[in-house]
């Protein structure tokens, strides 16, 4: 009768785990939260055929895949798309240079946001 | 077997089971009720067979001890608080990155396929059994939850692994079991490692279940079928897992194909092979251990400073990472030697296997030393517990002899 005493106490320590782990982590929001916010609101204006890029290269990778891993299983990789709108990432220190770079290339901004690390800019050719 | 053992085991071959279903429906286009009856199907079917316990007098078996309870639930408690200390939220890079992200597809009937597409800087042809699993539980949670079921399984297969061991031998020798079992919960690496939502933790439970399960043929032949199915489960999980499978059955092939149990070998295979098949119908990208193989590759073989490499960060890993490993190792290697016996079949197999991962690196197409840094370590974590399974089998059989007592002396 002991032995089964064994299975339960393995269960009562994955359920006490998840508790755990669910309270910690609940009302915090790590970075792919973060993004999953921004992408959530830009969205509305994000089509199909819309690419992400992003500015300044250290960070450049985990920013990539932050966004990938929001926006599956729409994302698709860049050569696959004909884009119409494109979403910039960049750190807050290039903001200003960058949305210069996009003005003097005549590209309509749908939306902007700026949360406290990073400048979001989802501009459109047309 | 023990009770505690056929549990983990259930529920591995559950989760599993699962994983094929859920991408055998995706692939079929059935939807998604199909594969909830299909699973609460599979769960009663598993019950009936891993669950009742068919060794020859299992009710004069030993009964467990408080003591070993006592220590099972420290361990436990310790195991715990370590890995909710290092937990993240969505796991590490490779969890967002690879295998909860290939989940996400998985999540979606319309758009699945488009996890093939990404065949330039993603992992396209890595194996599904995780994300498999992860997208069938996402599917029936709220959207707010989805974070919990992959640290779920995460911590799932962080606590059966030592728990497998420790319930295999504590009513054998309860001081090695105890030791294996706190060698697990004070291994920061093993921890780490086991919730960051990676596959590498389940595929060392699986090939340590099946170890366990050829450990208890003689009892069942199901136990064989078990065995096959956990092994196909781990060339299901992870692409490594094709090598671990292959010399695990050709170690035990005199079970596997023996008259007796070939039919049983068969039946588990089915499921994960037929599952693997269909996958890789659909990936438009070879197997990347495959894809290695060039022009080049003999002149990688015949290059010694490779192995240097390879060997350098081995020991570096070993000394970093698995401390108490290489020790308890070399006493392995003492009582064989002072007992003349040669290490076990398991122990054997367990050491073909790293060889053979250590290989990989040998005619690898990535960069040498990144490849090491990257991944290293974690298939030596994938042989960890397989090993110290190995080791504790044979550290089992220690006990002091007791001295006969001479006839004249024993009182009339």
């Amino acid at each position: 009768m002991r032995d089964k005493i064994v299975p339960l106490l393995m269960l009562v320590a994955i359920v006490v785990a998840t508790i755990l782990f669910y309270n910690k982590w609940q009302h915090k929001p790590d970075g792919l939260d973060r993004m999953a916010a921004v992408l959530e609101r830009a969205s509305g204006a994000m089509g199909n055929t819309s690419r992400i890029s992003f500015q300044n290269y250290p960070i450049v990778n985990e920013l990539h895949f932050q966004a990938r891993y929001v926006m599956a299983p729409r994302y698709l990789p860049f050569h696959k798309y004909t884009y119409d709108t494109t979403l910039t990432i960049t750190p807050l220190q290039f903001k200003d240079s960058i949305r210069n770079v996009l003005a003097v290339a005549h590209r309509t901004t749908l939306w902007q946001y700026t949360d406290t690390s990073f400048d979001y800019l989802l501009t459109s050719a047309h | 077997m023990e009770t505690g053992s056929r549990y983990i085991i259930y529920t591995l071959l559950y989760l599993g089971g699962i994983s094929c279903l859920y991408f055998l429906c995706l692939f079929t286009g059935l939807p998604l009720f199909v594969s909830v009856i299909l699973a609460a199907v599979l769960c009663w079917f598993l019950y009936r067979q891993v669950i009742p316990d068919n060794m020859p007098g299992a009710f004069d078996r030993k009964n467990t001890s408080w003591l070993a309870l006592g220590l099972l639930t420290l361990g436990l408690g310790i195991l715990t608080t370590n890995a909710l200390n290092v937990a993240q939220k969505h796991g590490e890079w490779d969890a967002w990155a690879i295998w909860n992200y290939h989940a996400r597809f998985l999540l979606s009937p319309e758009h699945w396929r488009n996890l093939f597409l990404n065949t330039e800087n993603d992992h396209a042809d890595y194996p599904l059994c995780l994300p498999a699993a992860n997208a069938f539980f996402w599917r029936l949670t709220p959207a707010t939850l989805h974070y919990i079921i992959p640290f779920v399984l995460a911590i799932f297969t962080t606590i059966a692994t030592p728990v497998l061991i420790f319930t295999e031998i504590y009513k054998k020798h309860l001081l090695v079991a105890t030791l294996a079992l706190f060698l697990f919960a004070y291994n920061a690496f093993f921890i780490q490692i086991g919730v960051t939502q990676y596959s590498d933790s389940l595929l060392s439970l699986l090939l340590l279940a099946a170890m366990v399960c050829l450990d208890h043929a003689h009892e069942h032949k199901k136990y064989v079928a078990f065995a096959a199915a956990l092994l196909g489960l781990c060339i299901w999980t992870k692409n490594e897992g094709a090598i671990v499978a292959g010399i695990c059955t050709l170690f035990y092939a005199n079970i596997f194909f023996s008259r007796r149990y070939w039919k049983m070998t068969l039946m588990g295979w089915a499921l994960p092979a037929l599952t693997w098949l269909l996958f890789r119908s659909c990936v438009l990208t070879p197997n990347d251990l495959i894809a290695g193989l060039g022009n080049d590759t003999w002149q990688k073989i015949n290059t010694p400073v490779r192995y240097t490499m390879i060997r350098e960060q081995f020991r570096y890993n070993l000394i970093d990472d698995f401390p108490y490993l290489k020790n308890a190792f070399y006493v392995y290697l003492i009582i064989c030697l002072l007992r003349r016996k040669l290490p076990g079949k398991q122990m054997l197999m367990v050491c073909t296997c790293l060889i053979a991962y250590m290989l990989i690196y040998v005619v690898t197409k990535q960069d040498l030393q990144w490849h090491l840094f990257t991944s290293q370590n974690r298939l030596m974590l994938q042989m960890m517990a397989p090993m110290i399974y190995a080791m504790c089998m044979r550290f089992k059989d220690l006990r002091p002899k007791r001295v006969e007592m001479p006839m004249w002396t024993k009182p009339e």
